[in-house]
């Protein structure tokens, strides 16, 4: 039966411990609510929580540079292990610089560095944009995140973790655990039909998401992989810095221009959010078609393109230009009474007006060429009421936007 | 369904399942499910709703965890990244087999199946906790049961009918 079928496989389905362990903590501590780590997808650190990973120290290495203090305040006891590297690229007059890396088994960690020679273009508020690319020779997963930022020297460290996963051949291991008259557990291991492994007991055969089948076709343990004297390229195609927030900034309006219009157009959505909860996700929504930009509008690259009622609701529409890069749609509008009464917006929604084309970069970010951003917030608050209340905002825009395309390529080497 | 108390570690242990797999059948990979669960439990934690019954705060749960799934799923940063390959460990290969079959079945089906064969939910019920007609969702699952059908090809057990489904396991 399906609903049987379907049963059996959803229940193999569940959130890990270390997930759930997260949520519960931050959640406990509530002004560190867990924040979705896109720069760590996928999350080196749960799925190696996942996979239980058992990762052997090796020696202590001597020579350890005594510059890397950040990595003592992150990991004190894995520091001591990271070798120096020193190899780097420069565009654009910013350096990329591999500083060093630890490698042991099957996995690297590596600090990179990244740092302004000729300005003032990074500083502690840099992203990375998703533009970075880690390129191994063998199936991983990876993050990087930026841990550090060094005021004196305008340095920028970033932190990459690189765990070999045996890629593609687990989704044909299937494991069969069966249990005969007396009790007695067997776990099997297949693959195209052929035995890899069986024991008796679930001990023996450690959970496949660790196992790998090396060239004999037999299943080993990925602590048994070892990544030594593969190269690694790293590369970073832009990132933007600079970035400035604006808080609860008051958006000087005159309500009594604020008009009916029926000038709107269905626009097709490439974002949207709803404050309740309970809309349906829409593909196209009506927007208000964007005028020239109404007045001074108090954030940099934002320009107010419309506020309208329209269908008895109201319309507040920005666009950004010329990119999205500056603008990245974090923040937004609410209404606020006198009294300190806030009214969020009904829902919102993001669109581009132009070719909409997304044009991908060799190092597979991107951006739409040739269309112009606009977000649009949506009121419910009819139009005898409106003048009782403030426009508010909270923006964040980045100041600037780097283009460089840094590149490093380096061994992955352990120190003897 | 017997009420629990509004602390957040509670609501967490009782609909962590619930939410992880509804994210899971939507996005096809534990790494958005990973991302919808934690979204969905912010939500919670910053609006706290109450409700009056637990039912309520079911309905509220997968509707959000839904509309998660589709903020990430139309989120330009996903458009931006190469799909990670997923690396489930089946127990059988008939759970791999079906896992592939779902992926090849558009969103809105897989969140329909998924409420109505695994939470065993009545159309009408995924019909308003979906805000869809009943008749569209019934239609979107015997679109689905077909595909999944002829994707399968040996599966002669997904004949379940809609009504005797809802007549039998979806009015407890």
């Amino acid at each position: 039966m399906l609903h049987e079928r379907y049963q059996h496989m959803m229940q193999q389905i569940a959130p890990s411990d270390a997930l759930v362990h997260e949520v519960c903590a931050s959640a406990q501590n509530k002004q560190n609510y867990p924040k979705i780590r896109r720069l760590l997808r996928p999350a080196a650190a749960v799925l190696a929580a996942c996979m239980g990973l058992v990762i052997a120290m090796p020696a202590l290495a001597a020579n350890v540079e005594p510059v890397y203090q950040v990595m003592y305040t992150l990991s004190p006891s894995m520091a001591q292990f990271f070798m120096p590297v020193h190899l780097s690229d420069e565009k654009n007059g910013i350096r990329m610089e591999v500083e060093s890396a630890y490698i042991y088994g099957n996995t690297a960690e590596i600090y990179i560095t990244m740092q302004d020679l000729t300005g003032d273009r990074i500083d502690a508020t840099m992203d990375l944009n998703d533009s970075y690319d880690i390129h191994i020779p063998f199936s991983s997963v990876s993050g990087c995140e930026m841990v550090d930022y060094d005021e004196n020297t305008k340095t920028a460290r970033l932190y990459i973790r690189i765990e070999f996963w045996n890629g593609t051949n687990n989704s044909d291991i299937y494991r069969t655990v069966s249990e005969d008259e007396e009790g007695h557990t067997t776990v099997t291991l297949n693959q195209y039909g052929v035995t890899l492994a069986e024991a008796r007991d679930v001990e023996q055969v450690p959970d496949i998401l660790i196992m790998q089948v090396n060239d004999e076709g037999n299943a080993v343990p990925v602590d048994d992989v070892n990544i030594e004297g593969d190269k690694i390229t790293f590369s970073l195609g832009s990132f933007t810095s600079k970035k400035k927030e604006y808080s609860n900034i008051q958006i000087p309006i005159d309500w009594t221009k604020v008009q009916e219009t029926e000038d709107t157009q269905e626009v097709e959505l490439n974002g949207y959010s709803a404050a309740d909860d309970t809309d349906v996700f829409p593909d196209t929504a009506q927007a208000l078609i964007p005028s020239e930009p109404q007045g001074e509008f108090p954030v940099d690259g934002v320009e107010m393109t419309g506020l309208a009622y329209a269908n008895g609701q109201l319309h507040v529409q920005i666009q950004s230009e010329p990119s999205e890069n500056l603008f990245d749609g974090n923040g937004g509008f609410w209404l606020e009474k006198a009294d300190g009464t806030r009214v969020e917006s009904t829902c919102s929604y993001m669109f581009h007006i132009g070719e909409q084309k997304w044009q991908e970069t060799a190092d597979g970010s991107g951006h739409y060429a040739n269309s112009t951003r606009y977000d649009e917030y949506v009121f419910d608050i009819p139009q005898d009421e409106i003048e009782e209340y403030q426009l508010m905002g909270d923006f964040v825009t980045a100041g600037i936007y780097v283009d460089g395309g840094w590149r490093v390529t380096f061994p992955l080497k352990e120190e003897k | 369904m017997a009420q629990i108390s509004d602390n957040i570690d509670d609501v967490i242990h009782r609909y962590r399942d619930m939410i992880y797999r509804l994210a899971f059948a939507r996005m096809g990979t534990t790494y958005d499910a990973d991302e919808v669960f934690q979204e969905v439990f912010m939500r919670y934690w910053k609006k706290q709703p109450k409700f009056r019954e637990e039912e309520h705060r079911k309905a509220w749960m997968i509707r959000v965890t839904v509309n998660c799934c589709n903020k990430l799923w139309s989120s330009s940063w996903r458009r931006r990244t190469e799909a990670l390959q997923e690396n489930l460990v089946w127990e059988m290969p008939e759970d791999y087999g079906l896992y592939q079959a779902l992926q090849q079945l558009p969103p809105k089906y897989r969140e329909v199946v998924h409420l109505f064969y695994y939470e065993e939910m009545s159309t009408a019920q995924i019909a308003t906790i979906l805000h869809r007609k009943q008749s569209t969702v019934r239609t979107q699952l015997t679109r689905a049961r077909h595909m999944l059908r002829n994707i399968l090809e040996e599966d002669d057990d997904a004949t379940r009918t809609i009504s005797a489904h809802d007549a039998a396991d979806c009015t407890e």
